[in-house]
This record gives structure tokens, C-alpha cells and sequence, in this order.
């Protein structure tokens, strides 16, 4: 019996235990998130510097937040699987440089705005959830940030990484695994690796 | 037998005959009241046609809604305080009227570009006209530049705007249809049950009440606004209105056809009237003639009536065609009872009556079989108002026979047998000089006649059909002048849509095949996450791929000459486009836009493009239809095998429809019906000449002699570049149906001079002085009577009647001339 009552108080430790890390591990990443905002604020708002150093200096702020590999890798879905290394380097490559220059540069448009996390959720050990309001003067945009923790930390980058972001309930993955997906029906992978060196 | 009847019964108590007569007429008059006038569009189109279906389903899909266009146009600047004031002022008192849901204008378009700003701000607080402090200048070069709202909105020279009258959607008239197209198709695949069919014929009853209130409610409130802008114009000078749209084009044609139904009805009957009296100076058969026709007109209006017969665009002129076979019916009874009175003046009224029945009664019974026979084989046209029509004149014609034949020895029985004021040899003068042309130039006359056949087999072959709603308006007329500014400044006129369908999860499409592999362990974890949900489609919907579908469908159809403004999400993607720094807007832009618009802006320029859930696209056009030599059934034919090569069919379907594609589908059916259609009358008469003459030598001349007339008026058609339209195609119909009467009244009385006499010469020369007198009569009647049409203002009824005014000439022509030196070289 004494086993038992043992067993259960561990176990109710260890449950306590593990909650609080967790609870530490969001508090410590929001901390940090909420840093890489205003170090990216900063940027924005430094008027001195030209529009493409500003858009570098972001990149080059936001970088180790994101797991881009995963995202272009994630974004391509079951074809992902079926390309050649060669062809799985120069599509990650592209997709890394267009997220960085597509973001930059809409990051660079927002002006006197602050970011809020309002919901925090861990819905597996190795993911985190923020959900956060981008309030300007006038309203409130819904923006959602997902994080993981690579089973190992991955050089010159966090330990928690974006792998997607939600604006609005629109997910910036999702979009792009749709549109890859409707255009690799038609057309090759080297097409779309075409098109994207294009827009880059 | 007939005889018997007449002295038995009908001339025996002529008064009492008389008495039923009038109450019969009164009771008819009060359903001839019932006669029902349907022009609109609806009635046109072919009952079970898919692309009506599909239109219709895109229709209602695409919550494109019917509407009416005001122009406003001025000299000064559209953007003043005081033309702002005045648009905004009339769309207020148009959005009052009954039928109309909104109104869009220069006043309330969301403003993308005024000015230019990252879509992010921009769907925050959309700008219109009324915004505080917009700039104006901005704004005025933004709707001469917007992709959306150039040549749309506003016309190039900025001197006219439009503003659109958006109008409300009868969810019970489609409703309805639906439910009757239902018992049609289920019609088609098995006999209905008692109850169906009784549901059957109390929907189609229903959805006819339900479309006369449309109707009404339509004329009514287009009455409205018409007032509404002719009020305006009066109180604000230098203002210019019009009002054009597809509604107001179909409620105007059917106030043109009932307008010329009324006028030129009863213009034909005083016209008839006068002639009969400038020919044979005798009030006496004035009035019979008069009485006669009026006693028919009410007698078969009030049949219709019953029938619930609609009087449609086709068989508008159905008044005047009855008129004239009726009155050729009572000249040639007079002319026949002025020469028995000539030949035999001393018998008494009654047997002369008698002997004028009962000699022409079988002619006229002839006559009268063989017009139904022409109108019925338009029963086969399978085209609804088309096959009223043929069962309308059918009807005409017998009733006529019928109330000829009782009124004309009912009214001369109570009339002296009085002689007449001129004789009918002097009048004959004419046609004998005729008889003497056919006696003395036998081969020039078949030399001519194979020249003019050789004029109307070539040009036959250039005929084309063509539904051109501009077309059907005077240059001069108000209505052309407004739809004119439309369709060439704001962008056209009838309605072409190209939907496109993007193939998702069909079987053509393959999906790719996965290879299982150690290091996609990591990805797969996250699979679940980026799985396909049911409600992301909306989001992720707008991708890369399908907007350069679109834009290439898109650019394709607006470099086409013939189509004015093009409508899609291309549109909305190019203005993003500039918004956007000159770079195409990333499926995430889209997605963003499409959620955070408001919805009265998204209903402008994206929920009339897109329809997600069945995966569709909808490019818009107006086609231009005032373009001069405008060919729409080429048209369709290149746009539909162009987009065969833009379009992928693993991938994509495409469909056009719209309302051009369903006139163009009526068009081309009653094309085709009419050529299967003119084969089977041809025919069918053959076989009545044959019947009725028992000679194979006579059925053959008696067709040449109608044939080549009646294609003079195509080959006039083909080489005049007049192309054949709704009403023009049921010509030769009708052409042959009254022409084939003059040649059996002719052979007919031929054969009996010939019996007589044996001699050939002699007997043209009697039948020409005595039934081509009143052929010739009968055809000048008719020939004044269908000229009179050219005083319409409605292009098809000008058309329709100098075409059987000409088709008459021709085949009097025939008669008189051909046939007989056909009967000469061929003897009977």
C-alpha cells in the first residue's frame, strides 16, 4: 500500500516537475521572442539606414528564429521525398532566400506597431504555440507563431524554431504547400525551382 | 352536299344564323382579352437547353446579378461637388423602386488606388468618393486607369459614368423552374404518373402567373426609373441620361412588338379596306370584307385566348398575316361573284350567292390546306414560340375559311343583286397585257426565271443567322442612342462568360507516389498539422496557378475585337499588382484579402469571379454588339477552339455561357430547323398538289412556280448581307404558305377554262383575265399591306415586312408569268 501512495506522490512530482519546466521553457522562449521583436522594431524604425540594409539587417535578425529548411521542405509535401540531393539543395536554397526576401519586406511595412502575446500553448514537449496581437492604432492583427525543438540544436541557430507562421488564421505554410502542390500537377520540379530563382 | 347545306340550313334562316353568330363573337371577345403578349427573352429560348440550365446555375453561383446601366453623361467635370451630389441623388431615388437590390457608382466603388497603399492598410479602411478629403485628382486617375474601372465605370473622355442598378434575384421563379425542368427531364426518361403529371401542369401553370407578375412588376418599375431619369433631365440642364441593360432590352422589344401588334394591326385593316375600295368602288364590299376580318380577328384571338397561346417576338405580325390571307379568301369570292353576275345577270341573289360558294369552296379549301400545311411544318422547329406561331396561323387560317364562308352569302343574301359600278374586263386591261407577255416571250421568261434561281442559290449560301439586340433599334431612337454609349464607351452589351473548372481530385490527376524513407521520419511528424482541412480550401484556394489560368484566359479574351469589357480575379490580382510595388500578389495576399475585405466590396470585385467550392473561375465579358459586321456564331466557334489550346483538359475544363451563347444556340436551331423544315414543306405541298391535281407534271410546275419566288428573298438576304434573325427565319414558311394559294387558285381554274375549251392559249388568256385579276388584287393588298410595316421603329418588323412584301411580289410574279408559260411548254 505504502508503494502505491509512494508512487502516485512521484509521479505527482515528477507531472509538477515537468509542467514547470515546460512553463519555464515558454516563459524563457517568449522572453526572447519578445527581444527579436524589438530588436526588429529597432531595425524598422531606424530611418538611417537605406531599405536594403534594413531588409538584411532583419534577415539577418530573424534568421536564427526560423527553421526555413524545414519549411521548404515541409512546403513541398510528399514530393519533397521523391526529389534528388541535388535537387533537394537548390530547392532549399531558393525557398530559404525567397522567405527571407518576401519577409523582410513586409516586415519593413509595419510602422508604430507592438506585438503582444496574448495564448501560449505547448501541445507536444517539443512545440510551442504563441499566438500574439500585432496592435496598431487602429485594431488588432491575429498572428500566430509556431515553434519546435529540433531534437538536436542545429548550429548558428535557437533552440526553439518557427516552422510556420499563421497571419489571421492563414497559414503562410500552408499557402505555399498549396501552391506548390497545384503547380507541380503541371509542371516539373525544375519548373518551380525556375520560377522561384525568377522571383528571388 | 355543300349546296344543300347552304339552301337547307345556312341561307334558309339567315337571321337567326346571324343572331348565334353575335352571341358566339361576344363570348369570344371576352376571352380574346386572355390573349397573352410574352417578347421577353425567356419565350426565345429553347426549352430544354443545357447551356440555359448552366447559365443559369452560374448565374446564381456566381451572385452575379441581372442589372439595368443609367449612364450620366455631362460636359464639365464628373467629379464635381455638384455631379457627386447629383449621382449620389438619383441612385437614392433609383435604390427606392421595388425591383432594384443596390446601386453601385462612382460614389461607392471601393477606391484601391486613391491613393496607392500596401494591401495590408488599405483593407483596413477602403476609400470611396465620399471618404473626407480624398483626392480627386487621384481619384480621376484612378477610374481611367483601374483595370476594373476603365471603359466600365466610366468612359474614356470621363464625360459619362455608368451606375448600375443592381436587381434583386427572384428565388421563387427560379424555383420554379427548376421544379418544372425536373418533370421535363424526368418526362423524358419515363411516362409520368397521374400526380406527377398533374404537378407537372400545375408548376408549368404556376411559373407562367409567376412570370406575367415578373413581367409586370419589371415593365412597371423600368417605367419608374425611365420617369425617374426623364424628370431629372428636365430639372438639371447639360445632364444626359440613358438607360440600357439586357432587362430593359427585352422589356422594350416587348413594348415595341405589342406597340406595332396595335398600330400596325389596325393600319393594315384601314389600308386593306381602302384598296379594296379603290379597286372595286363599292362600299357594299368594304363593309364585308371589313366584317369579315374583324368577326375572324376575335373568333381566333379569343381562341388563343383559351389556349393560353402566347403572342411572342416571332409571331408579333400573326394579326396582319391572318388579315391578309383572309381578305385574299374574300376577293377572290368577289371577284368570282362579279363575274357569275356579269355572265348571268338575270339570276337571282340566292343563286348567284350559292354558285359562288360552291364553285370557290374548293379552291379556298385548297388554299387554306395548304398555308396550314406550310405553318404546321413549323411545329417542327422544336423551338417553343416558333411552334406557337405555326399553330397559331394554322388556327387563323381554318377559322378564317370557316367565317368567310358563312358571313360572305349570309351578308349578300340580305344585299340587291345591284350591277356593278365598273366593269371587271376594263380593270383586267393590265393582266391581259400580262397573258399577252406570256403568250410572246416564253424563253426570255425561262431564261430570266434561271438566272434569277442561279441569283438565289448563290446568294442562299451566303446567309447567316445573327441575333443582334442594337440591331433591332432605329439609329435614331432613344434606346439606340443609349445603348450605343454603352456598348462602345462602357464596355458592351450582351453578357459572355468563360467559367473555368480546376480539376482537383479527378482520377486525371495524378497524385505523386511516396517513397518511405528513414530520414522522413522528422517530416512526417509533422504531416498531421499540414494535411488538407475541409475548411481551409477558402484560405489556400488562391494559388500562383490558377491566377495565370485565369489572367490567361483572361488577357485572351480581352484581346478579342469583338469583346468590350473583361471581368475576373485577374482584375482584382492586377490592382493588387500595382498596390504591390508592380510584383504579382502571392497567393498569402489573396487569402488576406479575400478574408478581410468587407463584404460589400468583396461583392464588387471577388465574389462574382470565384466560386470555391465547386473550384471555379468565371471571366466576364460584354460582347460589343454594335461592331459592324459582328459574326457571334464564329465568334463562339474561335473562342471556344482557342481555349482549347490555353486550357489543359487534365487540369482545367472551360465552359462559355452567358446569355450571347443562348441566343446564339436559339439562332442556329431554328437555322438548322428551318433548312430540315423548308425540305418537309416543300415536300408536303408536293404531295398536296399531287393530291389535289392527281398529276405528278402538275405538282412539279405548281412547285417551281413557288420555289423560285420564295428563294429570291434569300438569295436578296445572302447578297444584301441582311442576316436572318428570329423573325426573318420563319419567311419562307410563311412565304410559301400564302404563295402556293395564288398558284392552286390558278391551276384550278386553268384546268377548268382548258377542259372547256381545249384550247391551251385561249384558256391562260381567260384565267389570267378572270383569277389573275383577283391574284393580282389579292397581291397588291398584300404587298401594301406588308410595306406598311417599314413605318415601325423595330428593325425586325421592317425587315419582316418588306422581305414577305417582296417574297408576295415575287411569287405574283411567278404566277403570272411562270407558271402559266410552264403550263404552256408542259400542258396539264
Amino acid at each position: 500500500m505504502r508503494k502505491i501512495y509512494k508512487r502516485i506522490l512521484m509521479l505527482l512530482v515528477a507531472t509538477l516537475f515537468a509542467q514547470n519546466l515546460a512553463a519555464n521553457e515558454q516563459v524563457e522562449l517568449k522572453e526572447h521572442f519578445l527581444n527579436k521583436i524589438n530588436e526588429v522594431i529597432l531595425i524598422v524604425e531606424d530611418k538611417k539606414l537605406s531599405k536594403n540594409d534594413r531588409n538584411g539587417n532583419i534577415v539577418k535578425s530573424l534568421t536564427p528564429m526560423f527553421d526555413f529548411e524545414l519549411m521548404a521542405k515541409l512546403s513541398l509535401g510528399d514530393a519533397w521525398k521523391e526529389l534528388t540531393k541535388e535537387n533537394k539543395e537548390r530547392f532549399l536554397k531558393l525557398y530559404v532566400e525567397r522567405m527571407k526576401q518576401s519577409y523582410s519586406a513586409k516586415i519593413d511595412a509595419y510602422k508604430d506597431e507592438k506585438v503582444e502575446v496574448k495564448k501560449m500553448e505547448q501541445p507536444q514537449p517539443n512545440r510551442i504555440v504563441f499566438v500574439t496581437d500585432l496592435i496598431s492604432k487602429e485594431e488588432k492583427l491575429e498572428i500566430v507563431y509556431k515553434f519546435h525543438k529540433p531534437k538536436e540544436k542545429i548550429n548558428a541557430k535557437d533552440s526553439w524554431l518557427v516552422y510556420d507562421v499563421e497571419i489571421l488564421g492563414v497559414s503562410i505554410l500552408k499557402t505555399d504547400k498549396a501552391q506548390f502542390k497545384e503547380f507541380l500537377q503541371t509542371k516539373s520540379i525544375t519548373e518551380l525551382m525556375d520560377v522561384l530563382a525568377k522571383q528571388s | 352536299m355543300l349546296k344543300n347545306l347552304y339552301q337547307n340550313h345556312l341561307l334558309k334562316y339567315p337571321k337567326t344564323v346571324l343572331a348565334v353568330m353575335a352571341v358566339f363573337v361576344l363570348i369570344m371577345t371576352v376571352f380574346a382579352f386572355k390573349l397573352e403578349i410574352d417578347a421577353s427573352a425567356e419565350t426565345l429560348l429553347l426549352e430544354d437547353d443545357k447551356d440555359l440550365e448552366y447559365s443559369r446555375d452560374v448565374i446564381k453561383r456566381f451572385e452575379a446579378p441581372n442589372f439595368l446601366v443609367v449612364t450620366y453623361s455631362i460636359e464639365d467635370d464628373l467629379l464635381s461637388e455638384k455631379n457627386i451630389k447629383n449621382i449620389k441623388m438619383l441612385g437614392s431615388q433609383i435604390q427606392k423602386i421595388e425591383i432594384v437590390e443596390s446601386i453601385n457608382s462612382i460614389i461607392n466603388v471601393p477606391l484601391l488606388q486613391s491613393p496607392p497603399q500596401p494591401i495590408k492598410e488599405l483593407v483596413k479602411n477602403i476609400p470611396t468618393l465620399q471618404t473626407p478629403n480624398i483626392d480627386k485628382e487621384l481619384v480621376k486617375k484612378e477610374f481611367l486607369n483601374s483595370a476594373l474601372y476603365k471603359q466600365n465605370l466610366v468612359s474614356d473622355d470621363f464625360k459619362t459614368t455608368a451606375i448600375l442598378v443592381n436587381l434583386k434575384r427572384d428565388e421563387k421563379y427560379f424555383s420554379l423552374i427548376n421544379e418544372r425542368d425536373n418533370y421535363i427531364k424526368l418526362k423524358k426518361e419515363r411516362v409520368l404518373t397521374k400526380d406527377e403529371k398533374s404537378s407537372y401542369e400545375k408548376t408549368s401553370l404556376e411559373l407562367k402567373k409567376h412570370r406575367d407578375i415578373l413581367r409586370e412588376r419589371n415593365h412597371f418599375s423600368i417605367t419608374e426609373i425611365r420617369e425617374i431619369l426623364q424628370d431629372f433631365e428636365s430639372t438639371h440642364k447639360g445632364i444626359k441620361l440613358h438607360l440600357g441593360g439586357v432587362d430593359m432590352i427585352a422589356d422594350d422589344m416587348i413594348e415595341f412588338v405589342k406597340y406595332d401588334l396595335r398600330i400596325f394591326g389596325s393600319i393594315m385593316l384601314l389600308l386593306l379596306i381602302a384598296i379594296i375600295y379603290l379597286l372595286l368602288r363599292d362600299v357594299k364590299w368594304v363593309a364585308i370584307a371589313l366584317l369579315i376580318c374583324t368577326v375572324s380577328m376575335v373568333i381566333t384571338s379569343g381562341v388563343l385566348g383559351i389556349l393560353g397561346l402566347e403572342v411572342t417576338v416571332v409571331s408579333s405580325n400573326f394579326i396582319s398575316l391572318q388579315l391578309i390571307i383572309n381578305m385574299s379568301l374574300i376577293l377572290h369570292l368577289i371577284v368570282k361573284y362579279r363575274e357569275l353576275q356579269e355572265k348571268h345577270p338575270e339570276e337571282t341573289q340566292e343563286n348567284l350567292v350559292l354558285n359562288t360558294v360552291s364553285l370557290m369552296a374548293l379552291p379556298s379549301f385548297y388554299v387554306v390546306i395548304t398555308t396550314v400545311a406550310g405553318f404546321s411544318s413549323l411545329v417542327f422547329s422544336g423551338i417553343l414560340p416558333v411552334i406557337n406561331f405555326g399553330w397559331m396561323m394554322s388556327l387563323g387560317s381554318v377559322i378564317s375559311l370557316f367565317i368567310t364562308f358563312i358571313i360572305f352569302p349570309l351578308s349578300l343574301i340580305f344585299l340587291k343583286n345591284e350591277k356593278p359600278n365598273s366593269s371587271l374586263v376594263e380593270k383586267a386591261s393590265f393582266i391581259s397585257k400580262v397573258a399577252r407577255v406570256v403568250d410572246n416571250y416564253r424563253k426570255t421568261i425561262l431564261f430570266v426565271t434561271i438566272f434569277v434561281a442561279l441569283f438565289s442559290i448563290t446568294g442562299a449560301m451566303k446567309l447567316r443567322v445573327e441575333n443582334s439586340f442594337i440591331d433591332y433599334f432605329k439609329q435614331d431612337t432613344y434606346i439606340y442612342k443609349g445603348m450605343a454609349l454603352i456598348d462602345q464607351k462602357l464596355g458592351g452589351t450582351t453578357p459572355l462568360d468563360v467559367v473555368l473548372t480546376f480539376k482537383e481530385q479527378s482520377d486525371e490527376v495524378e497524385t505523386i507516389k511516396v517513397a518511405q524513407d528513414e530520414d522522413n521520419a522528422e517530416l512526417d511528424s509533422f504531416s498531421d498539422e499540414f494535411e488538407e482541412k475541409e475548411g481551409d480550401k477558402e484560405q489556400y484556394w488562391f494559388t500562383q496557378n490558377k491566377m495565370q489560368k485565369i489572367k490567361e484566359v483572361h488577357d485572351y479574351l480581352d484581346s478579342l475585337e469583338a469583346i468590350g469589357k473583361v471581368l475576373s480575379l485577374s482584375t482584382t490580382g492586377e490592382i493588387l499588382k500595382v498596390l504591390n510595388g508592380g510584383k504579382e500578389a502571392d497567393g498569402l495576399t489573396l487569402a488576406l484579402m479575400y478574408k478581410e475585405l468587407p463584404i460589400e466590396y468583396k461583392k464588387i470585385i471577388i465574389t462574382p469571379y470565384i466560386d470555391i467550392k465547386n473550384n471555379q473561375a468565371r471571366i466576364s465579358t460584354r460582347i460589343i454588339d454594335s461592331l459592324p459586321k459582328l459574326q457571334r456564331d464564329e465568334l463562339i466557334k474561335k473562342i471556344n477552339s482557342d481555349l482549347k489550346k490555353i486550357v489543359n483538359p487534365k487540369y482545367e475544363e472551360y465552359k462559355v455561357t452567358n446569355i450571347l451563347i443562348m441566343y446564339n444556340n436559339m439562332l442556329q436551331s431554328l437555322f438548322n430547323s428551318q433548312i430540315k423544315t423548308i425540305g418537309a414543306v416543300v415536300l408536303i405541298l408536293f404531295l398536296m398538289f399531287l393530291a389535289l391535281f392527281r398529276s405528278f407534271k402538275i405538282a412539279t410546275v405548281g412547285m417551281i412556280a413557288n420555289v423560285i419566288p420564295v428563294g429570291v428573298v434569300f438569295g436578296f438576304m445572302g447578297w444584301m448581307d441582311i442576316p436572318l434573325d428570329m423573325m426573318t427565319t420563319t419567311i419562307a414558311a410563311i412565304g410559301l404558305g400564302i404563295a402556293v394559294d395564288n398558284t392552286i387558285h390558278y391551276i384550278y381554274r386553268y384546268k377548268i377554262d382548258y377542259k372547256e375549251s381545249g384550247d391551251a392559249v385561249g384558256a391562260m388568256y381567260s384565267s389570267h383575265k378572270s383569277i389573275g385579276t383577283a391574284m393580282f388584287y389579292t397581291s397588291t393588298i398584300i404587298i401594301v399591306g406588308f410595306s406598311i410595316l417599314v413605318l415601325s421603329s423595330f428593325l425586325p418588323t421592317i425587315y419582316f415586312g418588306l422581305l414577305t412584301a417582296m417574297v408576295m411580289f415575287a411569287a405574283v410574279v411567278g404566277d403570272l408569268l411562270l407558271l402559266p408559260v410552264l403550263l404552256l411548254i408542259f400542258g396539264v
